[in-house]
Protein backbone atom coordinates (compact mmCIF):
# COMPACT_ATOMS: atom_id res chain seq x y z
CA UNK A 1 0.00 0.00 0.00
CA UNK A 2 2.87 2.39 0.88
CA UNK A 3 4.35 1.61 -2.50
CA UNK A 4 1.14 2.68 -4.30
CA UNK A 5 0.98 5.99 -2.35
CA UNK A 6 4.60 6.68 -3.23
CA UNK A 7 3.89 6.11 -6.89
CA UNK A 8 0.88 8.44 -6.81
CA UNK A 9 2.90 11.22 -5.13
CA UNK A 10 5.70 10.76 -7.59
CA UNK A 11 3.34 11.03 -10.56
CA UNK A 12 1.69 14.13 -9.12
CA UNK A 13 5.08 15.73 -8.60
CA UNK A 14 6.15 14.95 -12.15
CA UNK A 15 2.93 16.39 -13.55
CA UNK A 16 3.38 19.58 -11.53
CA UNK A 17 6.94 19.97 -12.86
CA UNK A 18 5.78 19.58 -16.45
CA UNK A 19 3.07 22.18 -15.93
CA UNK A 20 5.68 24.74 -14.82
CA UNK A 21 7.82 24.40 -17.93
CA UNK A 22 7.80 27.23 -20.43
CA UNK A 23 9.89 28.09 -23.45
CA UNK A 24 11.68 31.42 -23.47
CA UNK A 25 12.13 32.50 -27.09
CA UNK A 26 15.16 34.37 -28.43
CA UNK A 27 14.65 36.05 -31.78
CA UNK A 28 16.71 38.09 -34.22
CA UNK A 29 15.90 39.85 -37.45
CA UNK A 30 19.11 40.79 -39.23
CA UNK A 31 19.43 43.17 -42.16
CA UNK A 32 21.83 42.46 -44.97
CA UNK A 33 25.05 44.34 -44.37
CA UNK A 34 28.57 44.81 -45.59
CA UNK A 35 31.54 45.38 -43.31
CA UNK A 36 35.07 46.09 -44.45
CA UNK A 37 37.94 45.43 -42.13
CA UNK A 38 41.34 46.70 -43.19
CA UNK A 39 43.63 44.05 -41.75
CA UNK A 40 47.06 45.26 -42.79
CA UNK A 41 48.57 48.00 -44.88
CA UNK A 42 50.65 47.38 -47.95
CA UNK A 43 54.34 48.11 -48.33
CA UNK A 44 55.71 49.63 -51.53
CA UNK A 45 59.30 48.96 -52.52
CA UNK A 46 61.41 50.16 -55.39
CA UNK A 47 61.23 48.10 -58.58
CA UNK A 48 63.60 50.06 -60.77
CA UNK A 49 64.19 53.80 -60.53
CA UNK A 50 60.75 54.88 -61.62
CA UNK A 51 58.49 52.19 -60.13
CA UNK A 52 57.24 51.46 -56.63
CA UNK A 53 55.45 48.13 -56.37
CA UNK A 54 54.03 46.13 -53.47
CA UNK A 55 54.61 42.93 -55.46
CA UNK A 56 58.34 43.51 -55.85
CA UNK A 57 60.76 41.64 -53.61
CA UNK A 58 60.48 42.95 -50.08
CA UNK A 59 57.06 44.50 -50.60
CA UNK A 60 53.79 43.47 -49.01
CA UNK A 61 50.25 43.29 -50.25
CA UNK A 62 47.54 45.05 -48.27
CA UNK A 63 44.88 42.85 -46.72
CA UNK A 64 41.20 43.53 -46.17
CA UNK A 65 38.32 41.29 -45.23
CA UNK A 66 34.83 42.04 -46.48
CA UNK A 67 32.01 40.53 -44.46
CA UNK A 68 28.60 40.26 -46.11
CA UNK A 69 25.41 38.91 -44.57
CA UNK A 70 23.39 38.81 -47.77
CA UNK A 71 23.66 38.28 -51.50
CA UNK A 72 24.00 40.98 -54.13
CA UNK A 73 27.03 42.90 -52.84
CA UNK A 74 30.03 43.74 -54.98
CA UNK A 75 33.62 44.72 -54.31
CA UNK A 76 36.09 46.81 -56.28
CA UNK A 77 39.10 49.08 -55.71
CA UNK A 78 39.82 52.70 -56.49
CA UNK A 79 43.41 53.57 -57.18
CA UNK A 80 44.79 56.76 -55.62
CA UNK A 81 45.08 59.82 -57.84
CA UNK A 82 48.27 61.00 -56.13
CA UNK A 83 50.48 60.27 -53.16
CA UNK A 84 49.07 61.70 -49.95
CA UNK A 85 52.66 62.02 -48.75
CA UNK A 86 55.74 62.27 -50.93
CA UNK A 87 59.02 64.18 -51.04
CA UNK A 88 58.94 67.67 -52.50
CA UNK A 89 59.40 67.65 -56.23
CA UNK A 90 57.64 64.36 -56.86
CA UNK A 91 55.94 64.70 -60.23
CA UNK A 92 52.98 62.99 -61.81
CA UNK A 93 52.52 59.31 -61.03
CA UNK A 94 50.35 56.64 -62.60
CA UNK A 95 48.81 54.15 -60.17
CA UNK A 96 47.54 50.66 -60.87
CA UNK A 97 45.82 48.38 -58.40
CA UNK A 98 45.05 44.68 -58.50
CA UNK A 99 43.38 42.30 -56.09
CA UNK A 100 42.59 38.66 -55.55
CA UNK A 101 40.18 37.06 -53.11
CA UNK A 102 39.84 33.88 -51.09
CA UNK A 103 37.18 32.68 -48.69
CA UNK A 104 33.52 33.32 -49.48
CA UNK A 105 34.64 34.87 -52.77
CA UNK A 106 37.32 33.16 -54.81
CA UNK A 107 38.94 35.28 -57.50
CA UNK A 108 42.30 35.20 -59.23
CA UNK A 109 44.19 38.49 -59.52
CA UNK A 110 42.16 41.09 -61.43
CA UNK A 111 42.55 44.84 -62.07
CA UNK A 112 41.24 46.92 -59.18
CA UNK A 113 38.42 48.45 -61.20
CA UNK A 114 36.94 44.99 -61.80
CA UNK A 115 33.63 44.63 -59.98
CA UNK A 116 33.46 41.25 -58.28
CA UNK A 117 30.20 39.81 -56.91
CA UNK A 118 30.76 38.84 -53.28
CA UNK A 119 29.73 35.54 -51.75
CA UNK A 120 27.92 35.57 -48.42
CA UNK A 121 30.44 35.41 -45.58
CA UNK A 122 34.03 36.59 -45.21
CA UNK A 123 36.00 37.39 -48.35
CA UNK A 124 39.73 37.95 -47.87
CA UNK A 125 41.12 40.48 -50.33
CA UNK A 126 44.81 40.74 -51.11
CA UNK A 127 45.46 44.18 -52.58
CA UNK A 128 48.49 45.36 -54.56
CA UNK A 129 49.52 48.78 -55.77
CA UNK A 130 52.02 49.78 -58.43
CA UNK A 131 53.13 53.38 -58.89
CA UNK A 132 54.99 54.48 -62.03
CA UNK A 133 56.60 57.91 -62.16
CA UNK A 134 55.91 59.76 -65.38
CA UNK A 135 59.28 60.55 -66.96
CA UNK A 136 61.03 60.80 -63.62
CA UNK A 137 62.57 58.73 -60.86
CA UNK A 138 61.40 58.33 -57.28
CA UNK A 139 63.66 60.29 -54.95
CA UNK A 140 64.54 59.17 -51.46
CA UNK A 141 61.91 59.91 -48.84
CA UNK A 142 58.61 58.71 -47.42
CA UNK A 143 55.71 57.92 -49.73
CA UNK A 144 52.13 57.11 -48.82
CA UNK A 145 49.09 56.48 -50.99
CA UNK A 146 45.63 55.18 -50.15
CA UNK A 147 43.74 52.52 -52.07
CA UNK A 148 39.98 52.57 -51.52
CA UNK A 149 38.21 49.25 -51.05
CA UNK A 150 34.54 49.60 -52.00
CA UNK A 151 31.65 47.36 -51.06
CA UNK A 152 28.25 48.25 -52.46
CA UNK B 1 11.34 74.51 -46.69
CA UNK B 2 10.66 73.07 -43.23
CA UNK B 3 7.53 71.36 -44.56
CA UNK B 4 9.54 69.80 -47.35
CA UNK B 5 12.19 68.52 -44.99
CA UNK B 6 9.52 67.19 -42.64
CA UNK B 7 7.75 65.40 -45.48
CA UNK B 8 11.05 63.92 -46.61
CA UNK B 9 11.80 62.76 -43.08
CA UNK B 10 8.42 61.11 -42.78
CA UNK B 11 8.99 59.42 -46.12
CA UNK B 12 12.36 58.03 -45.07
CA UNK B 13 11.05 56.84 -41.72
CA UNK B 14 8.33 54.93 -43.53
CA UNK B 15 10.63 53.47 -46.13
CA UNK B 16 13.62 52.31 -44.11
CA UNK B 17 14.10 50.48 -40.88
CA UNK B 18 16.77 51.18 -38.30
CA UNK B 19 19.42 48.61 -37.49
CA UNK B 20 22.52 48.25 -35.42
CA UNK B 21 25.88 46.54 -35.40
CA UNK B 22 26.65 47.03 -39.06
CA UNK B 23 29.25 49.10 -40.80
CA UNK B 24 26.48 50.87 -42.59
CA UNK B 25 22.82 50.11 -42.78
CA UNK B 26 20.53 50.01 -44.58
CA UNK B 27 22.43 49.09 -47.75
CA UNK B 28 19.37 49.21 -49.99
CA UNK B 29 16.25 51.29 -49.83
CA UNK B 30 13.30 52.78 -51.67
CA UNK B 31 12.14 56.25 -50.67
CA UNK B 32 8.89 57.94 -51.67
CA UNK B 33 8.44 61.65 -51.21
CA UNK B 34 5.70 64.20 -51.90
CA UNK B 35 8.18 67.04 -52.29
CA UNK B 36 11.20 67.93 -54.42
CA UNK B 37 13.54 66.56 -51.79
CA UNK B 38 13.91 63.25 -50.04
CA UNK B 39 15.85 61.98 -47.09
CA UNK B 40 17.74 58.83 -46.23
CA UNK B 41 18.91 57.95 -42.77
CA UNK B 42 21.96 55.69 -42.54
CA UNK B 43 23.75 54.21 -39.59
CA UNK B 44 27.53 53.87 -39.99
CA UNK B 45 29.38 51.72 -37.49
CA UNK B 46 33.04 51.39 -36.55
CA UNK B 47 33.97 47.68 -36.55
CA UNK B 48 37.51 48.34 -35.33
CA UNK B 49 38.92 48.24 -31.82
CA UNK B 50 40.15 51.82 -32.14
CA UNK B 51 38.65 55.22 -33.00
CA UNK B 52 38.33 56.10 -36.68
CA UNK B 53 37.35 59.15 -38.72
CA UNK B 54 34.20 58.76 -40.81
CA UNK B 55 32.96 60.79 -43.77
CA UNK B 56 29.55 60.41 -45.38
CA UNK B 57 29.27 61.30 -49.07
CA UNK B 58 26.55 61.12 -51.69
CA UNK B 59 27.04 60.02 -55.29
CA UNK B 60 24.78 59.55 -58.29
CA UNK B 61 24.24 56.25 -60.10
CA UNK B 62 27.49 56.78 -62.02
CA UNK B 63 29.50 57.45 -58.86
CA UNK B 64 29.78 61.19 -59.47
CA UNK B 65 29.63 63.31 -56.30
CA UNK B 66 26.30 65.12 -55.87
CA UNK B 67 25.07 67.91 -53.62
CA UNK B 68 23.41 66.76 -50.43
CA UNK B 69 22.69 68.08 -46.99
CA UNK B 70 24.45 65.61 -44.71
CA UNK B 71 24.35 65.95 -40.97
CA UNK B 72 26.84 65.20 -39.71
CA UNK B 73 29.11 64.68 -42.72
CA UNK B 74 32.40 64.25 -40.85
CA UNK B 75 32.79 62.79 -37.38
CA UNK B 76 34.73 60.24 -35.42
CA UNK B 77 33.48 56.96 -34.02
CA UNK B 78 34.86 55.09 -31.06
CA UNK B 79 35.48 51.36 -31.07
CA UNK B 80 32.29 49.47 -31.90
CA UNK B 81 30.22 52.66 -31.89
CA UNK B 82 27.62 53.77 -34.41
CA UNK B 83 25.55 56.86 -35.01
CA UNK B 84 22.69 58.00 -37.15
CA UNK B 85 23.30 60.30 -40.14
CA UNK B 86 20.59 62.12 -42.08
CA UNK B 87 21.11 62.76 -45.79
CA UNK B 88 18.67 65.07 -47.60
CA UNK B 89 18.84 65.18 -51.38
CA UNK B 90 16.95 66.94 -54.14
CA UNK B 91 15.13 65.29 -57.05
CA UNK B 92 16.37 68.20 -59.18
CA UNK B 93 13.12 68.15 -61.12
CA UNK B 94 13.16 64.43 -61.90
CA UNK B 95 10.46 61.92 -60.90
CA UNK B 96 13.01 59.33 -59.87
CA UNK B 97 16.55 59.48 -58.59
CA UNK B 98 19.08 56.72 -57.92
CA UNK B 99 21.82 57.60 -55.46
CA UNK B 100 24.63 56.01 -53.53
CA UNK B 101 25.31 57.06 -49.97
CA UNK B 102 28.73 56.01 -48.84
CA UNK B 103 30.47 55.69 -45.51
CA UNK B 104 34.14 56.35 -46.04
CA UNK B 105 36.47 55.68 -43.21
CA UNK B 106 40.16 55.70 -42.53
CA UNK B 107 42.18 55.37 -39.36
CA UNK B 108 43.56 58.64 -38.07
CA UNK B 109 46.88 59.80 -39.58
CA UNK B 110 49.87 58.15 -38.05
CA UNK B 111 48.48 54.63 -38.15
CA UNK B 112 50.26 54.01 -41.44
CA UNK B 113 47.34 52.23 -43.07
CA UNK B 114 47.38 52.56 -46.83
CA UNK B 115 43.81 51.51 -47.51
CA UNK B 116 40.44 53.16 -47.03
CA UNK B 117 37.12 51.43 -46.67
CA UNK B 118 34.13 52.70 -48.63
CA UNK B 119 30.74 51.12 -48.02
CA UNK B 120 27.97 52.32 -50.29
CA UNK B 121 24.25 51.82 -49.97
CA UNK B 122 22.08 52.11 -53.09
CA UNK B 123 18.80 53.98 -52.82
CA UNK B 124 16.00 54.74 -55.27
CA UNK B 125 13.75 57.71 -54.60
CA UNK B 126 10.38 58.31 -56.25
CA UNK B 127 8.52 61.61 -56.26
CA UNK B 128 4.82 60.98 -55.75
Amino acid sequence: MKYIYSCVFLLLGTTASLGAQSDLPFRANLEESCTIEIRSDGVLVRDGLDVLDSEAAGGNSGAATVYTTGAGFQASLKAPEAFSRAPNGTGAVTFMTTYSSTGATSTAKVPGSTITPLGVGASNLSVDLRAVADNAIFQKGAYEAFVTVTCE
Amino acid sequence: MHKRTLAALIAVCAATTPASSQSMSPMRGVVRSFTDSFAVRVQPRNPYKHRIGVTIRAYDADFRPIDASISPADFSLGAGASRSVLVVLSFEGARERRVRICTESAPFPGKGVGMRAQICGKFIAYRL
